[in-house]
C-alpha cells in the first residue's frame, strides 16, 4: 500500500503540488439489529483512496474506490487540477503547520476481535435481552443493536510519512417504545441512538451489563407512560451523564472547532460565539468547570495515533478554571490563534472526504461530590438524563435538550419519575451555573458515532467523559404546563 | 458514472454465482463535485465517486445481508460466501415475501450529462461572480457550487430489473456582515438553470435588511415561512407522522385518525416521486413502482405509505414505499409535496398587522413524536412585519412547536414552490405559508 501511495505523492508533484498526501483506507463493518426477535446482520466492507494537494497555497481532493496504479496516477493529476481551479479564487496562500514525518504503526488496544466472535454468540445475547424486554404488553417494540468497525488506514505524505492505524471500536445497546395512556416514552440503555460505543475488542460488551438492566430500562418505560409530565419552570438541575454527553458536544465541541470560528461552516453547520478575542480571556463558565481534549485516551472513539494531516494525538486543555483556553485546529489553521504546531483534529469520514476540522474527545474534568450528596444539597430541583432530543442555534449559544427520563428532587430526596423532561439556556450562563460536579466515581467516557459536519455532509465519531453536575436555575420543561 | 449495461453486468454476475433461494443486489452510485467557499475565497474543493452494492441472500427463512464498495467481478464470491455464512449461522428465521418479478416503471428525465461533467474551473467561475457582488458590498461570503449525478439500480432474481439515474446541480450562499446574515439556495436537475447572480442578489438583499437586528420577545405570533423554513419542519412529516410501520402499530399522531380532518383545508399534501427537480426514485428498495400519494386532501387524512408487509397488517394494497425487503424502520414518503396556493409572499405580508418574517430555521429536532412537537432556531434573515411592511431584522429566536398545529394554523399559502434535493431519492417541493399562532419560546443574542 505504501509503494501506490507514494505513487500518487511522486505524481502529485510531477504535475506541480508543493504539498499531497494520500489516504488508502480499508473499512470493515458488522452491524447486527434485533428488533421484535428478528434478526437484521449486516456485513460490508469497503477500499479506496482520497488524495489532497496543495498547489501554490490552495487545495485540491479526488478521490477513488479503484486500487490500481493507473487510477491512483489519474486521481493524483484530477487533484492537482482541481486545486488550480482553487488558486483561482484565493485571497491569502494556506500556512501548513510543522509537523515532524514519522514512520509508524499504531492500533486500537484490543483483547478480543469481535469480527471474530461467532455471530450466534452474539445473536444469542441479543435475543435474550429482546426476550426481557418484549415480556409486558405495552412495550411495542424492542430494539436491539450490536455494531463493529475496523478501519485500516495508510497514510502517506510528502514530507516523508508512511503511516498504517488499525483502528478497531464496538458498540451495543437497546431501546423500547412503549405504548399507553394515549401516550408513546422510549428508555435506552446504556445510551440512547444504538448504545455505547468505545474504540476496542468485544471485552467491551461483555462489560456492559446489557442483560442486568433489560428489565429495569423496559419497567421504567412503562412507568414513564403514566408520570407526571416535567412542568415548565425555573429549577436546579442535575444532568446525568449520559446526557451530559451532548450538552458538552454541542455547547462546546462544536463551539471550539477553530474552523467554525473562522467562518468556514457559516453556509451550512454555522459558526460560534467563542470567536478568537476570547482566546484565553472569556468566562467560559464557573470556576469548576474544567474541560479537556483527549485523542490518547484509552476507550475514546477519536483515539488514534495521527490524524489526518499526520500530526500525532495529543491531550489539551478547551477550558481551565472556567475560561476558554484551546480550540480543536489542524495545520491549516493552527496559526490563526498563533500556534506553531497543530492539535491534530483533522479528520475525514472516509477515502472518499477531504479531511476537515472534527471535535476530538472532549470531557468535563470530574470534581469532588458523591451523587447521593449532591441530591442531599438540593433542595428543589429534577434530576434528568439519556438524551432525546437536540438543538442549538448556528453560533452555539441557545440550546434546547430533551430527555427520556427524569425525576424530581425535593427537599434533598429523589421523589417521582418525570416524562418529556428538557431543558433550555444559552451556553456561557448555562455553565456559569454550574456549581457541582459529581467525583470521577461516576465518570464514564460516552461515544458519539453520528456527528455531522461539511459539504458534502461528513459523519465522525468522538467521546465526551463526564460525571453527572448540577446546574442552579435552569429553564425546563419546556413547551409543557406551567 | 457507470453506465446503466455494466451495472446490469455485476448485478447479473452476483444473481449468477449465488445459490441462494432468493438473490437481490442493489447498487447504488455518486459521483459528487463540490467547491466550497468562505471569506471570500475557495476554501474546499473536491471530486469524488464512489459505488457501493449490497446483496441480500436468503436461504429458506433465514437472510444474509453484505454490503461493499468496489464493483471488481473478483470480489463477488467473497461477499456471497459471507453472506451465506451469516444467514446459515443465525438460530430463528423470520417470515419471507417472494420476490418481485419484473415491473413497469414511468422514469422522470431527471439526468443531464452536461451537469454530471461540470470542470472545477466553471463552478470555480460561477463562485467568483457571486463572490464578487458580496466583496462589493463589503460582505464575506460562504457557500457551495455543486454538480452531482446519482444511479440507483436493484435486481433480483426472478428477473428484475429496475434503474434510475439523476443529476442535480446546488449553488447555496450566505452573505455575511458584521451583525446580520442572508441566505439563498437554488437546486436544480441542469447547472444551465441555476442563477447564481439572483441568488446573491438575494442573500445580499436579507443581509442588508437585517442589518442592526433589535430583540423581540418569545411568544406566538404569526409568521410567513418562506419555502425553505416549511421545507425545514415538513421534512419531520416524512418519518415520524407518516411512517407507514409506525402509523400501524399506534406509534404516530395520525394513527387512528384516517379520513379525519388534520389540517387547514387549505392543505393538499402529497408524496411524489415524480415532480421535476425532488429526485425521486420512481421504484422502493424492493423494486416496486412507487404510486403518488394523496397524503392530506383538502385538510383530511387519506393516505399511508406501505410496504407488503404494513399492507397486510393494515388491509391495504402496497403502496410501493419499502426501504428494504428486511427493514424494520418502516416505509416512508421520501418526497413530500405541498400543492401551491395563489398567494404571493408580497400579498402575505400586505395583510399582516404583526408578523415575523422566517427566511429559515437551523438545527431542527423532535421533541415529541406523538404530538409532532419540534424544536428549532431561525436563521440568516428574520423579520418583523408591522401594518403590511417589513419594519426591521430581528435577532434569532428558538421555536417549540407541534407541526400539525402548524398545519391547521394555516392561513395562507405561496404561489410558487421551492423544490429541494436532498439526495438518494429524498427531496420536497412547498411553497410559503402564512401560519397564525406560532409559538417562540426563547430568544438569543444575534
Amino acid at each position: 500500500m505504501f509503494k501506490l501511495g507514494n505513487l500518487a505523492i511522486d505524481t502529485a508533484k510531477h504535475y506541480g503540488a508543493d504539498y499531497a498526501d494520500i489516504r488508502i483506507i480499508e473499512t470493515k463493518n458488522e452491524d447486527l439489529n434485533v428488533r421484535n426477535a428478528k434478526v437484521s446482520a449486516d456485513y460490508s466492507q469497503t477500499l479506496g483512496f482520497g488524495i489532497r494537494v496543495l498547489y501554490r497555497g490552495s487545495w485540491g481532493f479526488a478521490s477513488s474506490d479503484t486500487l490500481t496504479a493507473e487510477e491512483v496516477k489519474r486521481i493524483a493529476k484530477e487533484a492537482v487540477l482541481i486545486a488550480k481551479a482553487s488558486s483561482s479564487l484565493q485571497t491569502a496562500k494556506v500556512k501548513w503547520a510543522k509537523e515532524q514525518s514519522y514512520k509508524d504503526h499504531w492500533f486500537t488496544p484490543a483483547l478480543k476481535n469481535p469480527f471474530r466472535i461467532p455471530l450466534e454468540r452474539k445473536l444469542e445475547l441479543m435475543l435474550s435481552i429482546d426476550e426481557i424486554l418484549r415480556k409486558k404488553p405495552e412495550i411495542k417494540v424492542s430494539t436491539v443493536e450490536m455494531s463493529f468497525q475496523n478501519i485500516r488506514k495508510w497514510f502517506v505524505n510528502s514530507e516523508d510519512s508512511e503511516i498504517l492505524q488499525d483502528l478497531l471500536r464496538s458498540g451495543a445497546g437497546y431501546s423500547v417504545t412503549s405504548i399507553g395512556n394515549n401516550d408513546m416514552q422510549v428508555r435506552s440503555y446504556p445510551a440512547s441512538f444504538g448504545g455505547q460505543y468505545y474504540s476496542g475488542g468485544y471485552e467491551i460488551i461483555e462489560q456492559m451489563e446489557l442483560f442486568q438492566n433489560a428489565e429495569r430500562i423496559r419497567d421504567e418505560a412503562i412507568a414513564l407512560l403514566t408520570a407526571d409530565e416535567c412542568q415548565e419552570k425555573t429549577s436546579d438541575l442535575i444532568i446525568g451523564g449520559s446526557q451530559m454527553v451532548l450538552q458538552i458536544h454541542e455547547s462546546v465541541g462544536h463551539a471550539t472547532e477553530l474552523d467554525r470560528v473562522l467562518g468556514y461552516e457559516a453556509n451550512y453547520a454555522g459558526t460560534s460565539f467563542a470567536t478568537l478575542e476570547k482566546y484565553k480571556k472569556f468566562k467560559y463558565g464557573s470556576p469548576i468547570v474544567n474541560l479537556f481534549a483527549d485523542s490518547t485516551i484509552p476507550l475514546g472513539l477519536a483515539t488514534h495515533g495521527y490524524d489526518d494531516d499526520g500530526v500525532r494525538a495529543q491531550r489539551w486543555d478547551i477550558v481551565k478554571n472556567g475560561t476558554l483556553t484551546g480550540y480543536m485546529t489542524n495545520r491549516e489553521l493552527a496559526h490563526k490563534i498563533g500556534d506553531t504546531r497543530s492539535r491534530g483534529c483533522s479528520r475525514s469520514q472516509g477515502f472518499s472526504s477531504i479531511p476537515i476540522i472534527r471535535i476530538a474527545n472532549l470531557s468535563l474534568a470530574p470534581g469532588e461530590w458523591e451523587l447521593d450528596d449532591l441530591i442531599k444539597d438540593t433542595k428543589n430541583g429534577v434530576y434528568m438524563d439519556t438524551n432525546k432530543s437536540w438543538s442549538i442555534d448556528q453560533m452555539r449559544l441557545n440550546f434546547q435538550f430533551g430527555c427520556e427520563i427524569g425525576y424530581e428532587i425535593k427537599n434533598g430526596k429523589k421523589g417521582k419519575m418525570l416524562k418529556n423532561c428538557s431543558y433550555q439556556d444559552i451556553t456561557p450562563e448555562f455553565w456559569g451555573k454550574c456549581d457541582a460536579i459529581c467525583n470521577e466515581n461516576y465518570w464514564d467516557l460516552w461515544g458519539v458515532i453520528n456527528c455531522g459536519k461539511g459539504q458534502p455532509g461528513q459523519r465522525a465519531e468522538m467521546s465526551h467523559g463526564s460525571a453527572p453536575a448540577r446546574f442552579k436555575k435552569v429553564k425546563i420543561g419546556i413547551g409543557n404546563k406551567k | 458514472m457507470l453506465t446503466k449495461s455494466r451495472i446490469q453486468q455485476f448485478a447479473d454476475k452476483v444473481i449468477k454465482a449465488s445459490d441462494a433461494d432468493m438473490t437481490t443486489v442493489s447498487i447504488a452510485g455518486e459521483r459528487e463535485a463540490l467547491t466550497r467557499f468562505s471569506n471570500n475565497e475557495i476554501t474546499q474543493n473536491v471530486d469524488s465517486i464512489r459505488y457501493s452494492f449490497t446483496i441480500r441472500c436468503v436461504y429458506g427463512d433465514k437472510v444474509g445481508i453484505v454490503s461493499g464498495t468496489s464493483l471488481e467481478a473478483k470480489n463477488i464470491k467473497g461477499f456471497l460466501e459471507t453472506a451465506k455464512q451469516i444467514a446459515l449461522n443465525q438460530r430463528t428465521g423470520k417470515r419471507i415475501f417472494p420476490l418481485p418479478e419484473m415491473q413497469k416503471y414511468t422514469i422522470g428525465k431527471g439526468y443531464d450529462k452536461g451537469t454530471e461533467d461540470v470542470l472545477p474551473q466553471k463552478r470555480a467561475d460561477m463562485v467568483k461572480s457571486a463572490v464578487k457582488m458580496c466583496s462589493k458590498e463589503k460582505m464575506s461570503a460562504a457557500g457551495i457550487m455543486s454538480n452531482t449525478a446519482i444511479v440507483f439500480a436493484i435486481a433480483n432474481s426472478k428477473g428484475l430489473f429496475a434503474h434510475n439515474e439523476n443529476t442535480n446541480a446546488t449553488f447555496s450562499i450566505t452573505a455575511q456582515t458584521k451583525n446580520s446574515s442572508g441566505w439563498s439556495e437554488d437546486s436544480q436537475t441542469s447547472i444551465k438553470k441555476l442563477n447564481v447572480i439572483k441568488d446573491a442578489e438575494t442573500a445580499i438583499n436579507k443581509a442588508k435588511m437585517s442589518k442592526n437586528p433589535k430583540s423581540i420577545e418569545p411568544g406566538k405570533y404569526t409568521v410567513i415561512l418562506e419555502p425553505a423554513a416549511v421545507a425545514d419542519i415538513i421534512s419531520f412529516l416524512s418519518y415520524t407522522v407518516f411512517n407507514g410501520l409506525r402509523y400501524a402499530e399506534g406509534r404516530t399522531f395520525l394513527s387512528g385518525k384516517l379520513k379525519e380532518r388534520v389540517a387547514d383545508a387549505k392543505v393538499n399534501l402529497y408524496d411524489d416521486a415524480f415532480i421535476e427537480g425532488i429526485g425521486g426514485i420512481p421504484f422502493d428498495m424492493e423494486g416496486f413502482p412507487k404510486k403518488k400519494l394523496h397524503l392530506i386532501e383538502k385538510g383530511v387524512f387519506k393516505e399511508i405509505p406501505t410496504d407488503r408487509r404494513v399492507a397486510e397488517m393494515l388491509k391495504m394494497e402496497n403502496t410501493g414505499h419499502s426501504l428494504g425487503a428486511d427493514d424494520e424502520y418502516g416505509p416512508l414518503p421520501l418526497n413530500l409535496h405541498i400543492e401551491n396556493g395563489d398567494k404571493s409572499l408580497e400579498k402575505m405580508i400586505d395583510t399582516t398587522k404583526k408578523g415575523i418574517l422566517v427566511t429559515q430555521f437551523h438545527y431542527v429536532n423532535i421533541l415529541d413524536p406523538m404530538k409532532t412537537l419540534i424544536t428549532g432556531m431561525t436563521r440568516n434573515g428574520i423579520f418583523l412585519i408591522e401594518d403590511g411592511k417589513v419594519k426591521q431584522g430581528l435577532k434569532n429566536l428558538r421555536f417549540t412547536q407541534s407541526i400539525m398545529e402548524t398545519l391547521m394554523n394555516v392561513d395562507m399559502i405561496g404561489d410558487k414552490t421551492l423544490v429541494q434535493s436532498v439526495g438518494f431519492g429524498g427531496g420536497f417541493s412547498v411553497p410559503a405559508m402564512k401560519v397564525r399562532d406560532f409559538h417562540f419560546t426563547s430568544k438569543t443574542e444575534f
